[in-house]
């Protein structure tokens, strides 16, 4: 069906007056860090504060275990430039992505992350472990700042808020459903 | 069978009835949690309502606007009066793309359109990634709720349905057992998956773009993975701007599991390099609930499931009780605004109590709306003879004081023979009669 009849059947084709007015006397954490971190917890994400300086050698901690890791940023310890693939299914055996957010959400532990560089958005959920990296200072208190953020122009974003998780069974909460079994959010200290 | 027969059925087992009804006042009460932790919770609520009627009041407009953003952004946008052209359209991209292997994430409108034996009987292989809807599918049975699609089930249940389908060792039923091989296996699918379809929680005017929420990250595999994404929406996904957005994901996950958000909320705004993205925007009677005054505010629904978590006869009959695809109270509203004759024993089953009314981030007028329904149902005279006659009967006696009287001592007096016969319902004592009326003492008073 074309659009003009879709529409047709629908109505209400008359553009707004007004604006929608909101009011709303939203939250606002003192301790924004604090706040954070515990909201990290609750959703199952180790959060740490981490000195630039030691950013690789806390990876190289990290990633002791890990064969496979997978970056777009030219970290000494990856082995991969996810951009350099051109099949996003062979990222299939990553054992840790690291990738960047642009700020964290204090009520909730979200981190939006939005790479314009990035090629393959199967980075954030197909890795084993998903290593974020956020700027210290770059906290807000609730979703409203959070999208006074965003611009709207944006081609690609995702809050990530945890591990992939279900409880689909008996309302048994299992962390690693489909995505990653393990989130870490490095706040960098500069 | 009716609503009342199937919720016979149910009531059979007492134990797993109750089992059912626990588990989802469970969820009830991790919901109560998380709301109260929000101080502005209530101006949450009236804030969403706002947007939403604000949007229906303008969704042509918006429609327009959003189609125009999301082609901007190279997104291919589709349009499809009803069920049958929505799947139609979906399998014509899929044809077009060779494709044979679908993956699905959670999607309301594809069960309402039943995309899936469409799809299945043209050759091509869908999966329902989100665990539950996989549980679901693998039995050949449907979702009972539209969060937790099976809460229905026992986990020994889906233990002997792995091992007969997905051949997992006998006898272990343990949820991290039972999700570590379904993921196994799921992944495969995802990767041998040349196409992916999903819902849509929320489509943004402003942007052209749209948001779906998933704990599990099905929908953000799937779509990454596979060369062509497919996203169905109802019309009445639509909001204005993008900042709308903070009004709705704070309200969603908390007041449908009582998380304080979903752990990917992912906004798709652009295919990704070298793929394809559609969105196709479905129809199929939302115009016509648009059109009514008194029930458009249905549209207003955001699919968090509560209304049917709190309600005390969606805990105690099960989804599978309900006709319609979506239960519960906002599932008997939609099912009486789409057939009220051959659905309106729905609209009966309720106690009218608010519960659903009370709980809704989007504040639908949830009972009263059912209420109406039931007035409708008896004025079209949809209603059957005998319950007819009986409310009837009852009408002349309440409204005539003689017999009003005569009747309450009839009561009065047959009420051993009444009280054994249990003419008003199984598993409810008759009220014993009072030893004076009020009238008598009354009498005496004065
Ligand atoms: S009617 Fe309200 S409570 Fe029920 S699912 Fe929709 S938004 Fe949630």
């Amino acid at each position: 069906m074309n659009i003009d009849s879709f529409i047709k059947t629908i109505g209400k084709e008359s553009k707004p007056s007004l604006d929608i007015k909101i009011e709303i006397d939203f939250e606002i954490f003192e301790d924004k860090e604090k706040a954070f971190l515990h909201s990290l917890k609750n959703v199952a994400v180790e959060g740490v504060v981490v000195k630039k300086a030691k950013i690789e050698e806390k990876i190289k901690e990290l990633s002791k275990d890990y064969k496979n890791i997978a970056s777009i940023y030219p970290f000494s310890i990856r082995t991969l430039n996810s951009n350099d693939i051109k099949d996003p299914k062979e990222l299939n055996n990553v054992d840790l992505s690291i990738v960047k957010g642009k700020f964290g959400v204090c009520e909730n532990g979200a981190v939006w992350i939005e790479e314009e560089e990035n090629i393959h958005r199967a980075i954030y959920s197909i890795c084993k472990h998903l290593l974020i990296l956020l700027d210290r200072d770059s906290l807000v208190s609730t979703m409203h700042e959070a999208y006074e953020r965003i611009d709207p122009s944006l081609s690609y974003g995702i809050f990530i808020s945890g591990p992939s998780k279900t409880a689909d069974i008996e309302q048994s909460l299992v962390i690693g459903a489909h995505g990653a079994k393990f989130v870490t959010v490095f706040l960098i200290d500069e | 069978m009716n609503h009342r027969e199937r919720a016979r059925e149910f009531l059979a087992d007492r134990e797993y009835a109750k089992w059912h009804d626990e588990a989802l006042w469970f969820v009830r009460m991790k919901r109560d949690a998380a709301a109260k932790s929000v101080k502005e919770w209530e101006d949450l609520r009236e804030a969403a309502e706002k947007i939403k009627e604000h949007t229906i009041e303008h969704l042509g407009f918006y429609l327009r606007e959003f189609a125009k953003n999301a082609s901007k952004k190279g997104i291919k946008v589709h349009f499809a009066k009803d069920a049958k052209e929505h799947n139609e359209i979906v399998y014509s991209i899929l044809k077009k793309h060779r494709v044979t292997k679908v993956v699905k994430s959670k999607s309301m409108l594809t069960e309402e359109c039943e995309l899936n034996p469409f799809l299945e009987s043209r050759g091509i292989e869908v999966t329902d990634t989100d665990l539950g809807e996989r549980i679901v599918q693998l039995r050949g049975d449907r979702p009972s709720h539209i969060v937790l699609p099976a809460i229905h089930l026992k986990k020994e249940q889906i233990g002997k349905l792995f091992e007969e389908k997905l051949h997992i060792e006998k006898g272990n039923s343990d949820p991290l057992y039972l999700t570590n091989e379904a993921r196994k296996d799921l992944r495969d699918k995802f990767l041998k998956a040349q196409g992916a379809i999903t819902g849509v929680n929320f489509a943004v005017s402003e942007t052209g773009g749209i948001v779906v929420c998933t704990n599990e990250g099905n929908a953000d595999l799937g779509t990454s993975l596979a060369k062509v994404h497919i996203a169905c929406m109802g019309i009445e996904k639509l909001i204005p701007k993008l900042k709308h957005l903070g009004v709705f994901t704070r309200l969603l996950a908390r007041n449908a599991t009582g998380q304080p958000i979903t752990s990917y909320t992912t906004h798709f705004n652009s295919p990704s390099k070298d793929k394809e993205m559609h969105i196709v925007i479905v129809d199929n009677g939302r115009s016509e609930i648009l059109k009514n005054k008194e029930h458009k505010k249905a549209l207003f629904c955001i699919r968090c499931g509560a209304c049917m978590n709190t309600c005390p006869i969606y805990r105690r009959s099960g989804g599978h009780s309900y006709s319609y695809v979506i239960p519960g109270p906002i599932g008997s509203v939609l099912a009486n605004a789409r057939d009220l004759k051959n659905n309106g024993d729905l609209a009966f089953a309720s106690t009218l109590c608010g519960s659903c009314t009370n709980i809704c981030p989007v504040k639908i007028d949830l009972h009263h709306q059912l209420f109406s329904y039931r007035k409708e149902y008896v004025q079209r005279g949809y209603m059957g003879f005998k319950k007819r006659l009986s409310y009837k009967t009852a009408s002349f006696i309440l409204r005539n004081p003689f017999f009003f009287l005569a009747s309450m001592k009839g009561y009065k007096a047959f009420y051993p023979f009444l009280s054994k016969m249990n003419l008003w319902g199984e598993g409810r004592a008759l009220p014993k009669p009072a030893k004076k009326s009020f009238r008598e003492i009354y009498k005496e008073m004065e």
